[in-house]
Protein backbone atom coordinates (compact mmCIF):
# COMPACT_ATOMS: atom_id res chain seq x y z
CA UNK A 1 0.00 0.00 0.00
CA UNK A 2 2.63 2.22 0.49
CA UNK A 3 4.31 2.00 -2.72
CA UNK A 4 0.52 2.57 -4.37
CA UNK A 5 0.59 6.11 -2.31
CA UNK A 6 3.61 6.89 -3.29
CA UNK A 7 2.87 6.49 -7.03
CA UNK A 8 -0.30 8.31 -6.13
CA UNK A 9 1.40 10.92 -5.21
CA UNK A 10 4.18 10.91 -7.49
CA UNK A 11 7.07 10.95 -5.76
CA UNK A 12 8.67 7.62 -6.83
CA UNK A 13 11.70 7.92 -9.27
CA UNK A 14 10.88 6.74 -12.77
CA UNK A 15 13.01 3.17 -12.03
CA UNK A 16 10.31 2.68 -8.93
CA UNK A 17 7.65 3.59 -10.42
CA UNK A 18 8.67 1.30 -13.64
CA UNK A 19 9.16 -1.75 -10.96
CA UNK A 20 5.37 -0.65 -9.24
CA UNK A 21 3.86 -0.33 -12.75
CA UNK A 22 5.31 -3.92 -13.41
CA UNK A 23 4.18 -5.61 -10.24
CA UNK A 24 0.99 -4.28 -10.27
CA UNK A 25 0.49 -4.25 -14.38
CA UNK A 26 1.66 -7.87 -14.49
CA UNK A 27 -0.52 -9.20 -11.71
CA UNK A 28 -3.47 -7.44 -13.12
CA UNK A 29 -2.82 -9.55 -16.22
CA UNK A 30 -2.55 -12.77 -14.66
CA UNK A 31 -5.39 -12.47 -12.91
CA UNK A 32 -7.65 -11.28 -15.84
CA UNK A 33 -6.11 -13.89 -18.17
CA UNK A 34 -6.87 -16.82 -14.73
CA UNK A 35 -10.41 -15.59 -14.79
CA UNK A 36 -10.58 -15.47 -18.55
CA UNK A 37 -9.75 -19.28 -18.19
CA UNK A 38 -11.97 -20.05 -15.00
CA UNK A 39 -15.10 -18.68 -17.17
CA UNK A 40 -14.15 -20.73 -20.25
CA UNK A 41 -13.62 -24.10 -18.26
CA UNK A 42 -17.03 -23.59 -16.23
CA UNK A 43 -18.58 -22.69 -19.66
CA UNK A 44 -17.25 -25.39 -22.36
CA UNK A 45 -15.56 -27.99 -19.64
CA UNK A 46 -17.89 -27.62 -16.66
CA UNK A 47 -15.59 -27.21 -13.99
CA UNK A 48 -15.29 -24.83 -11.27
CA UNK A 49 -13.15 -24.10 -8.54
CA UNK A 50 -16.00 -25.19 -5.96
CA UNK A 51 -16.72 -28.41 -7.32
CA UNK A 52 -15.98 -31.01 -6.19
CA UNK A 53 -14.07 -33.98 -8.57
CA UNK A 54 -16.09 -37.21 -9.02
CA UNK A 55 -12.61 -38.86 -7.37
CA UNK A 56 -12.56 -36.58 -4.41
CA UNK A 57 -16.09 -37.71 -3.53
CA UNK A 58 -15.45 -41.15 -2.76
CA UNK A 59 -14.29 -41.86 0.88
CA UNK A 60 -11.41 -43.33 1.91
CA UNK A 61 -13.62 -46.54 3.11
CA UNK A 62 -15.26 -46.60 0.00
CA UNK A 63 -11.44 -46.89 -1.22
CA UNK A 64 -10.33 -49.77 1.38
CA UNK A 65 -13.20 -51.67 0.22
CA UNK A 66 -12.57 -50.98 -3.44
CA UNK A 67 -9.18 -52.20 -2.68
CA UNK A 68 -9.88 -55.60 -1.60
CA UNK A 69 -12.90 -55.96 -4.03
CA UNK A 70 -10.19 -55.54 -6.61
CA UNK A 71 -7.42 -57.97 -4.57
CA UNK A 72 -10.35 -60.81 -4.70
CA UNK A 73 -10.48 -60.69 -8.19
CA UNK A 74 -7.54 -60.42 -8.92
CA UNK A 75 -6.99 -63.26 -6.84
CA UNK A 76 -10.16 -65.55 -8.93
CA UNK A 77 -8.59 -64.30 -11.74
CA UNK A 78 -5.19 -65.24 -11.22
CA UNK A 79 -6.13 -68.54 -10.03
CA UNK A 80 -8.69 -69.04 -13.62
CA UNK A 81 -5.73 -67.94 -15.86
CA UNK A 82 -3.51 -70.22 -14.14
CA UNK A 83 -5.94 -73.03 -14.31
CA UNK A 84 -6.97 -72.46 -17.94
CA UNK A 85 -3.26 -71.11 -19.21
CA UNK A 86 -3.85 -72.17 -23.14
CA UNK A 87 -7.40 -72.35 -23.55
CA UNK A 88 -6.71 -68.05 -22.27
CA UNK A 89 -3.32 -67.92 -24.92
CA UNK A 90 -5.40 -69.55 -27.32
CA UNK A 91 -8.16 -66.86 -27.28
CA UNK A 92 -5.65 -64.13 -27.08
CA UNK A 93 -4.05 -65.61 -29.95
CA UNK A 94 -7.42 -65.64 -32.07
CA UNK A 95 -8.12 -62.39 -30.75
CA UNK A 96 -4.78 -61.19 -32.07
CA UNK A 97 -5.86 -62.97 -35.23
CA UNK A 98 -9.26 -61.72 -35.75
CA UNK A 99 -8.65 -58.32 -34.66
CA UNK A 100 -5.18 -57.41 -36.36
CA UNK A 101 -6.03 -58.01 -39.59
CA UNK A 102 -8.85 -57.60 -41.70
CA UNK A 103 -8.89 -60.82 -44.68
CA UNK A 104 -9.41 -58.24 -48.13
CA UNK A 105 -12.22 -59.39 -49.93
CA UNK A 106 -11.03 -61.48 -52.95
CA UNK A 107 -14.82 -62.79 -53.80
CA UNK A 108 -17.12 -63.08 -56.68
CA UNK A 109 -18.00 -59.60 -58.05
CA UNK A 110 -20.64 -60.92 -61.21
CA UNK A 111 -24.17 -60.80 -60.84
CA UNK A 112 -27.69 -59.36 -62.13
CA UNK A 113 -27.47 -55.77 -61.76
CA UNK A 114 -29.52 -55.44 -58.87
CA UNK A 115 -27.67 -58.12 -57.44
CA UNK A 116 -23.92 -56.82 -58.14
CA UNK A 117 -24.81 -53.50 -57.00
CA UNK A 118 -26.17 -55.17 -53.31
CA UNK A 119 -23.05 -56.90 -53.00
CA UNK A 120 -20.85 -54.09 -54.13
CA UNK A 121 -22.38 -52.17 -50.73
CA UNK A 122 -21.76 -55.10 -48.48
CA UNK A 123 -17.97 -55.27 -50.28
CA UNK A 124 -17.89 -51.54 -49.72
CA UNK A 125 -19.29 -51.81 -45.81
CA UNK A 126 -16.94 -54.79 -44.88
CA UNK A 127 -14.11 -52.83 -46.18
CA UNK A 128 -14.91 -50.01 -43.76
CA UNK A 129 -15.26 -52.53 -40.97
CA UNK A 130 -18.84 -51.41 -41.27
CA UNK A 131 -20.15 -55.30 -40.23
CA UNK A 132 -23.49 -54.68 -39.06
CA UNK A 133 -24.28 -53.00 -42.77
CA UNK A 134 -22.36 -55.62 -44.63
CA UNK A 135 -24.15 -58.42 -42.55
CA UNK A 136 -27.51 -56.51 -43.17
CA UNK A 137 -26.98 -56.60 -47.11
CA UNK A 138 -25.68 -59.53 -47.36
CA UNK A 139 -28.69 -60.94 -45.87
CA UNK A 140 -30.55 -59.37 -48.42
CA UNK A 141 -28.44 -60.86 -50.83
CA UNK A 142 -29.01 -64.68 -49.05
CA UNK A 143 -32.39 -65.07 -51.07
CA UNK A 144 -31.15 -64.09 -54.47
CA UNK A 145 -30.08 -67.51 -56.64
CA UNK A 146 -27.12 -65.54 -56.88
CA UNK A 147 -26.43 -65.64 -53.75
CA UNK A 148 -22.56 -67.28 -53.84
CA UNK A 149 -20.33 -69.25 -51.47
CA UNK A 150 -18.40 -66.36 -51.56
CA UNK A 151 -21.16 -64.32 -50.44
CA UNK A 152 -22.08 -66.86 -47.68
CA UNK A 153 -18.25 -67.23 -46.46
CA UNK A 154 -17.79 -62.96 -46.11
CA UNK A 155 -21.15 -62.61 -44.36
CA UNK A 156 -19.19 -65.66 -41.86
CA UNK A 157 -16.30 -62.91 -41.12
CA UNK A 158 -18.57 -60.60 -41.16
CA UNK A 159 -20.34 -61.80 -37.92
CA UNK A 160 -16.53 -63.30 -37.11
CA UNK A 161 -14.87 -59.66 -36.70
CA UNK A 162 -18.36 -58.40 -35.30
CA UNK A 163 -17.52 -60.09 -31.86
CA UNK A 164 -20.79 -62.25 -33.05
CA UNK A 165 -18.29 -65.55 -32.77
CA UNK A 166 -21.36 -68.12 -32.77
CA UNK A 167 -23.33 -66.66 -35.95
CA UNK A 168 -20.37 -66.98 -37.52
CA UNK A 169 -19.98 -70.89 -36.99
CA UNK A 170 -23.51 -70.57 -38.32
CA UNK A 171 -22.85 -68.78 -41.57
CA UNK A 172 -19.68 -71.29 -42.05
CA UNK A 173 -21.65 -74.28 -41.70
CA UNK A 174 -24.19 -72.99 -44.10
CA UNK A 175 -20.74 -72.27 -46.66
CA UNK A 176 -19.38 -76.09 -45.79
CA UNK A 177 -22.76 -76.77 -47.10
CA UNK A 178 -22.75 -75.13 -50.03
CA UNK A 179 -22.49 -76.24 -53.81
CA UNK A 180 -19.07 -74.62 -53.89
CA UNK A 181 -16.97 -75.00 -57.01
CA UNK A 182 -13.39 -74.46 -57.46
CA UNK A 183 -12.93 -75.17 -53.35
CA UNK A 184 -12.96 -71.02 -53.22
CA UNK A 185 -12.12 -70.06 -49.45
CA UNK A 186 -12.48 -73.89 -47.83
CA UNK A 187 -9.00 -73.39 -45.86
CA UNK A 188 -9.58 -70.08 -44.77
CA UNK A 189 -13.49 -70.96 -43.49
CA UNK A 190 -11.84 -73.62 -41.57
CA UNK A 191 -9.10 -71.60 -39.97
CA UNK A 192 -11.45 -68.44 -39.02
CA UNK A 193 -13.68 -71.15 -37.96
CA UNK A 194 -11.14 -72.28 -35.43
CA UNK A 195 -10.95 -69.70 -34.28
CA UNK A 196 -14.82 -68.98 -34.02
CA UNK A 197 -15.03 -72.57 -31.81
CA UNK A 198 -12.02 -71.08 -29.26
CA UNK A 199 -14.40 -67.67 -29.46
CA UNK A 200 -17.43 -69.95 -28.42
CA UNK A 201 -15.71 -71.97 -25.62
CA UNK A 202 -14.98 -75.46 -27.63
CA UNK A 203 -11.35 -75.64 -28.04
CA UNK A 204 -11.37 -79.19 -28.88
CA UNK A 205 -13.20 -79.02 -31.59
CA UNK A 206 -11.48 -76.47 -32.77
CA UNK A 207 -8.45 -78.04 -31.86
CA UNK A 208 -9.58 -81.16 -34.31
CA UNK A 209 -10.33 -78.41 -37.20
CA UNK A 210 -6.88 -77.24 -36.85
CA UNK A 211 -4.59 -80.05 -36.97
CA UNK A 212 -6.54 -81.48 -39.90
CA UNK A 213 -5.86 -78.31 -41.62
CA UNK A 214 -2.68 -78.13 -41.04
CA UNK A 215 -1.97 -81.49 -42.45
CA UNK A 216 -4.09 -80.57 -45.52
CA UNK A 217 -3.30 -76.85 -45.88
CA UNK A 218 -1.60 -75.64 -49.64
CA UNK A 219 -0.93 -72.41 -48.09
CA UNK A 220 1.98 -72.13 -46.04
CA UNK A 221 0.74 -68.72 -44.21
CA UNK A 222 -2.54 -70.85 -42.82
CA UNK A 223 -0.81 -74.10 -41.85
CA UNK A 224 2.19 -71.25 -39.91
CA UNK A 225 -1.20 -70.12 -38.34
CA UNK A 226 -2.90 -72.96 -37.29
CA UNK A 227 0.73 -74.40 -36.10
CA UNK A 228 0.80 -71.02 -33.63
CA UNK A 229 -2.99 -71.46 -31.90
CA UNK A 230 -2.27 -75.03 -32.00
CA UNK A 231 0.90 -74.23 -30.08
CA UNK A 232 -1.46 -71.53 -27.79
CA UNK A 233 -3.39 -74.18 -26.81
CA UNK A 234 -0.78 -76.71 -25.59
CA UNK A 235 0.02 -78.88 -28.46
CA UNK B 1 -9.11 -50.05 -51.51
CA UNK B 2 -8.64 -54.00 -51.26
CA UNK B 3 -7.43 -53.90 -54.62
CA UNK B 4 -4.85 -51.43 -53.86
CA UNK B 5 -4.04 -53.77 -51.05
CA UNK B 6 -4.07 -56.35 -53.20
CA UNK B 7 -1.48 -54.92 -55.37
CA UNK B 8 1.12 -53.22 -52.84
CA UNK B 9 1.02 -56.88 -51.56
CA UNK B 10 1.59 -58.49 -54.52
CA UNK B 11 4.37 -56.16 -55.41
CA UNK B 12 6.10 -55.87 -52.16
CA UNK B 13 5.77 -59.50 -51.86
CA UNK B 14 7.08 -60.42 -55.02
CA UNK B 15 10.15 -57.87 -54.62
CA UNK B 16 9.15 -55.81 -56.43
CA UNK B 17 9.46 -52.30 -55.41
CA UNK B 18 12.68 -50.28 -54.43
CA UNK B 19 12.13 -48.08 -51.31
CA UNK B 20 12.58 -45.01 -53.38
CA UNK B 21 9.61 -46.12 -55.77
CA UNK B 22 7.43 -46.98 -52.63
CA UNK B 23 7.82 -43.27 -51.45
CA UNK B 24 7.29 -41.85 -55.11
CA UNK B 25 4.64 -43.97 -56.11
CA UNK B 26 2.73 -45.10 -53.37
CA UNK B 27 2.70 -42.49 -50.90
CA UNK B 28 -1.10 -41.17 -51.32
CA UNK B 29 -2.87 -44.61 -51.62
CA UNK B 30 -0.84 -46.80 -48.77
CA UNK B 31 -1.22 -43.78 -46.51
CA UNK B 32 -5.15 -44.11 -46.77
CA UNK B 33 -4.56 -47.66 -46.32
CA UNK B 34 -3.12 -47.36 -43.12
CA UNK B 35 -5.58 -45.14 -41.94
CA UNK B 36 -8.68 -47.57 -43.21
CA UNK B 37 -6.89 -50.38 -41.37
CA UNK B 38 -7.21 -48.70 -38.18
CA UNK B 39 -3.10 -48.27 -38.13
CA UNK B 40 -3.17 -44.77 -37.63
CA UNK B 41 -5.39 -41.86 -37.85
CA UNK B 42 -5.72 -39.31 -40.72
CA UNK B 43 -3.91 -36.85 -39.24
CA UNK B 44 -0.92 -38.92 -39.11
CA UNK B 45 -0.67 -41.30 -42.25
CA UNK B 46 1.43 -38.79 -44.19
CA UNK B 47 3.89 -38.49 -40.83
CA UNK B 48 4.00 -42.18 -40.15
CA UNK B 49 4.56 -43.23 -44.06
CA UNK B 50 7.71 -40.87 -43.98
CA UNK B 51 8.87 -42.25 -40.80
CA UNK B 52 8.22 -45.37 -42.50
CA UNK B 53 10.17 -44.49 -45.13
CA UNK B 54 13.15 -42.93 -42.89
CA UNK B 55 13.31 -46.33 -40.97
CA UNK B 56 13.46 -48.13 -43.79
CA UNK B 57 16.69 -46.34 -45.31
CA UNK B 58 18.22 -46.77 -42.12
CA UNK B 59 17.87 -50.48 -42.25
CA UNK B 60 18.25 -51.29 -46.08
CA UNK B 61 20.42 -50.12 -48.79
CA UNK B 62 18.22 -47.38 -51.32
CA UNK B 63 18.10 -49.91 -54.37
CA UNK B 64 16.72 -52.76 -51.87
CA UNK B 65 13.60 -53.60 -52.64
CA UNK B 66 10.58 -53.42 -49.50
CA UNK B 67 8.69 -56.60 -48.46
CA UNK B 68 5.08 -55.69 -48.01
CA UNK B 69 5.41 -57.50 -44.25
CA UNK B 70 8.07 -55.46 -43.46
CA UNK B 71 6.94 -52.11 -44.37
CA UNK B 72 3.67 -53.20 -42.39
CA UNK B 73 5.49 -53.69 -39.01
CA UNK B 74 7.36 -50.74 -39.46
CA UNK B 75 4.43 -48.99 -40.05
CA UNK B 76 2.73 -49.78 -36.73
CA UNK B 77 6.04 -50.09 -34.61
CA UNK B 78 5.78 -46.29 -35.92
CA UNK B 79 2.11 -45.61 -35.24
CA UNK B 80 2.61 -46.84 -31.92
CA UNK B 81 5.99 -45.01 -31.11
CA UNK B 82 4.08 -41.68 -32.55
CA UNK B 83 0.65 -42.09 -30.52
CA UNK B 84 3.18 -43.06 -27.07
CA UNK B 85 4.96 -39.49 -27.91
CA UNK B 86 1.48 -37.68 -28.26
CA UNK B 87 0.49 -39.05 -25.34
CA UNK B 88 3.29 -37.63 -23.60
CA UNK B 89 2.81 -34.24 -25.21
CA UNK B 90 -0.85 -33.27 -24.43
CA UNK B 91 -1.81 -35.16 -28.01
CA UNK B 92 0.42 -32.64 -29.85
CA UNK B 93 2.84 -34.16 -32.10
CA UNK B 94 6.06 -31.80 -32.85
CA UNK B 95 5.39 -29.74 -35.86
CA UNK B 96 2.01 -29.30 -34.04
CA UNK B 97 3.74 -28.00 -30.36
CA UNK B 98 6.30 -25.52 -32.86
CA UNK B 99 2.72 -24.09 -34.61
CA UNK B 100 1.92 -24.05 -30.96
CA UNK B 101 4.78 -21.86 -29.87
CA UNK B 102 4.55 -19.37 -33.23
CA UNK B 103 1.12 -18.85 -32.33
CA UNK B 104 1.58 -17.79 -28.74
CA UNK B 105 4.25 -15.43 -29.68
CA UNK B 106 1.99 -13.62 -32.07
CA UNK B 107 -0.04 -13.44 -28.91
CA UNK B 108 -2.96 -16.05 -29.96
CA UNK B 109 -4.11 -18.30 -26.90
CA UNK B 110 -7.01 -20.16 -28.47
CA UNK B 111 -4.47 -23.13 -30.07
CA UNK B 112 -2.76 -23.15 -25.93
CA UNK B 113 -6.52 -23.30 -24.43
CA UNK B 114 -7.88 -25.74 -26.59
CA UNK B 115 -4.73 -27.87 -25.75
CA UNK B 116 -4.61 -27.28 -22.05
CA UNK B 117 -7.74 -26.39 -21.26
CA UNK B 118 -8.62 -30.13 -21.72
CA UNK B 119 -6.43 -31.44 -19.72
CA UNK B 120 -7.10 -29.12 -16.86
CA UNK B 121 -9.57 -31.61 -14.67
CA UNK B 122 -6.43 -34.53 -14.91
CA UNK B 123 -3.68 -32.40 -13.59
CA UNK B 124 -6.16 -31.39 -10.87
CA UNK B 125 -7.17 -34.87 -10.34
CA UNK B 126 -3.79 -35.79 -9.83
CA UNK B 127 -3.05 -33.41 -7.40
CA UNK B 128 -5.90 -34.61 -5.44
CA UNK B 129 -5.11 -37.95 -5.60
CA UNK B 130 -1.19 -37.75 -5.52
CA UNK B 131 -0.85 -34.75 -2.90
CA UNK B 132 -4.31 -35.05 -0.85
CA UNK B 133 -5.26 -31.70 -2.08
CA UNK B 134 -8.44 -30.35 -1.47
CA UNK B 135 -10.10 -29.75 -5.31
CA UNK B 136 -10.10 -25.99 -3.99
CA UNK B 137 -6.01 -25.76 -4.06
CA UNK B 138 -6.06 -28.49 -6.68
CA UNK B 139 -7.97 -25.96 -8.63
CA UNK B 140 -5.91 -22.68 -7.69
CA UNK B 141 -2.86 -24.92 -7.81
CA UNK B 142 -3.73 -25.92 -11.76
CA UNK B 143 -4.30 -22.80 -13.15
CA UNK B 144 -1.51 -21.03 -11.51
CA UNK B 145 0.48 -24.10 -13.13
CA UNK B 146 -1.05 -23.53 -16.66
CA UNK B 147 -0.35 -19.44 -16.18
CA UNK B 148 3.52 -20.67 -15.56
CA UNK B 149 3.29 -23.43 -18.17
CA UNK B 150 1.62 -20.61 -20.90
CA UNK B 151 4.75 -17.81 -20.08
CA UNK B 152 7.50 -20.05 -20.34
CA UNK B 153 6.16 -21.80 -23.37
CA UNK B 154 5.81 -17.91 -24.78
CA UNK B 155 9.23 -17.16 -23.72
CA UNK B 156 10.90 -20.71 -25.47
CA UNK B 157 11.91 -22.22 -21.83
CA UNK B 158 9.71 -25.23 -22.74
CA UNK B 159 11.17 -27.98 -25.08
CA UNK B 160 8.97 -30.90 -27.06
CA UNK B 161 9.71 -34.01 -25.35
CA UNK B 162 7.40 -35.12 -22.08
CA UNK B 163 5.23 -32.13 -21.56
CA UNK B 164 2.74 -33.71 -19.36
CA UNK B 165 5.15 -34.95 -17.02
CA UNK B 166 6.75 -31.88 -16.78
CA UNK B 167 3.63 -29.86 -16.24
CA UNK B 168 2.21 -32.24 -13.39
CA UNK B 169 5.74 -31.47 -12.16
CA UNK B 170 5.39 -27.98 -12.08
CA UNK B 171 1.89 -28.73 -10.34
CA UNK B 172 2.90 -30.66 -7.89
CA UNK B 173 5.70 -27.51 -6.94
CA UNK B 174 2.84 -24.44 -7.34
CA UNK B 175 0.77 -26.61 -4.81
CA UNK B 176 3.81 -26.97 -2.38
CA UNK B 177 4.15 -23.06 -2.94
CA UNK B 178 0.73 -22.78 -1.93
CA UNK B 179 1.15 -24.77 1.22
CA UNK B 180 3.91 -22.92 2.26
CA UNK B 181 2.80 -19.59 1.82
CA UNK B 182 -0.17 -20.21 4.15
CA UNK B 183 2.15 -21.98 6.50
CA UNK B 184 1.20 -25.61 6.09
CA UNK B 185 4.57 -26.89 5.78
CA UNK B 186 7.98 -25.59 6.95
CA UNK B 187 9.87 -23.45 4.47
CA UNK B 188 13.53 -23.91 3.72
CA UNK B 189 15.12 -20.41 3.97
CA UNK B 190 17.84 -19.87 0.87
CA UNK B 191 20.35 -17.82 1.70
CA UNK B 192 19.91 -16.24 -2.05
CA UNK B 193 15.71 -16.54 -1.69
CA UNK B 194 13.96 -13.75 -3.97
CA UNK B 195 12.41 -11.17 -1.79
CA UNK B 196 8.56 -12.33 -1.36
CA UNK B 197 6.67 -10.59 -4.33
CA UNK B 198 4.43 -7.64 -2.70
CA UNK B 199 0.82 -8.92 -3.17
CA UNK B 200 -2.00 -6.01 -3.87
CA UNK B 201 -5.01 -5.44 -2.52
CA UNK B 202 -8.64 -6.49 -4.06
CA UNK B 203 -9.36 -2.59 -3.69
CA UNK B 204 -6.01 -1.43 -5.96
CA UNK B 205 -7.08 -4.32 -8.71
CA UNK B 206 -10.75 -3.07 -8.42
CA UNK B 207 -8.95 0.42 -8.89
CA UNK B 208 -6.56 -0.69 -11.66
CA UNK B 209 -9.52 -2.28 -13.32
CA UNK B 210 -11.46 0.71 -13.30
CA UNK B 211 -8.58 2.95 -14.12
CA UNK B 212 -7.53 0.52 -17.16
CA UNK B 213 -10.41 0.63 -18.69
CA UNK B 214 -10.57 3.90 -19.07
CA UNK B 215 -7.23 4.42 -20.69
CA UNK B 216 -6.83 4.69 -24.72
CA UNK B 217 -6.39 1.79 -26.49
CA UNK B 218 -2.99 2.43 -27.43
CA UNK B 219 -1.48 3.30 -23.85
CA UNK B 220 -3.15 -0.24 -22.73
CA UNK B 221 -1.22 -1.47 -25.62
CA UNK B 222 2.31 0.43 -24.82
CA UNK B 223 1.76 -0.69 -21.41
CA UNK B 224 1.38 -4.21 -21.45
CA UNK B 225 3.50 -4.44 -23.88
CA UNK B 226 6.05 -2.78 -21.52
CA UNK B 227 5.46 -4.25 -18.27
CA UNK B 228 3.61 -7.38 -18.60
CA UNK B 229 5.07 -8.73 -21.94
CA UNK B 230 8.59 -7.23 -21.23
CA UNK B 231 9.26 -5.43 -24.68
CA UNK B 232 12.35 -3.07 -24.79
CA UNK B 233 11.28 0.68 -25.86
CA UNK B 234 13.85 0.55 -28.35
CA UNK B 235 12.21 -2.02 -30.30
CA UNK B 236 8.46 -1.26 -29.40
CA UNK B 237 9.95 2.21 -31.05
CA UNK B 238 11.61 0.50 -34.57
CA UNK B 239 8.41 -1.66 -34.68
CA UNK B 240 5.92 1.17 -34.76
CA UNK B 241 8.29 3.05 -36.33
CA UNK B 242 8.25 6.33 -33.74
CA UNK B 243 11.86 7.25 -31.91
CA UNK B 244 12.85 5.71 -29.31
CA UNK B 245 12.57 8.93 -27.33
CA UNK B 246 9.40 9.85 -28.84
CA UNK B 247 8.30 6.53 -27.22
CA UNK B 248 9.61 7.16 -24.05
CA UNK B 249 7.32 10.09 -23.96
CA UNK B 250 4.54 8.57 -24.74
CA UNK B 251 4.57 5.96 -21.88
CA UNK B 252 5.25 8.63 -19.24
CA UNK B 253 2.09 10.71 -20.71
CA UNK B 254 0.02 7.17 -20.18
CA UNK B 255 1.69 6.38 -16.39
CA UNK B 256 0.42 10.05 -15.71
CA UNK B 257 -2.78 9.38 -17.18
CA UNK B 258 -2.85 6.01 -15.14
CA UNK B 259 -2.21 7.82 -12.30
CA UNK B 260 -4.73 10.42 -13.12
CA UNK B 261 -7.10 7.99 -13.21
CA UNK B 262 -6.28 6.08 -10.22
CA UNK B 263 -6.74 8.96 -7.78
CA UNK B 264 -10.10 9.49 -9.74
CA UNK B 265 -11.27 5.78 -8.50
CA UNK B 266 -9.65 5.95 -4.91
Amino acid sequence: MKRLSLFKNNSMSEKESDQFLNDLIRQKMDRDTKADWAQKLEDQYQISRSDTPLVAQRSTVAYRWMGIAATLVLLVMAVWMYRSQDGFQARQLADSFIREEQLPYAGFRKGADAVLEKRMRAVDAYQRKDFNTAIDTWQQLQAQPEFSPDDQFFLGMCYLYNGQAAQALSAFGKHEKMDNPGNRFVQERQFFSALALIKTGDPNTARSVLQALEQSTTSQALRLRATKVLAAMGD
Amino acid sequence: MIRVYAHHQAQFSAHAVTIEQVEQHFSQEVAEWLVAQGICKKRDAARIFSRVIAALRLRKKEETTVKWDTFLTIAKEEALSLQRQMDQNFNLTAEEFDQLLVSLQADEKDLFEQVFLTHFSSCRLFLIRQHQASPEDAYDATMDTLLEFYQRLKSGKIQYGNLRYLFTKMAGQVYFKILRKRGQIEEFQATDAAAPEEEFSEETFRMLDKAWDKLCDECRMLLKAFYYDGAQLNDLAAEVGKLPAALRKQKQRCVDKLRGLFIRYA
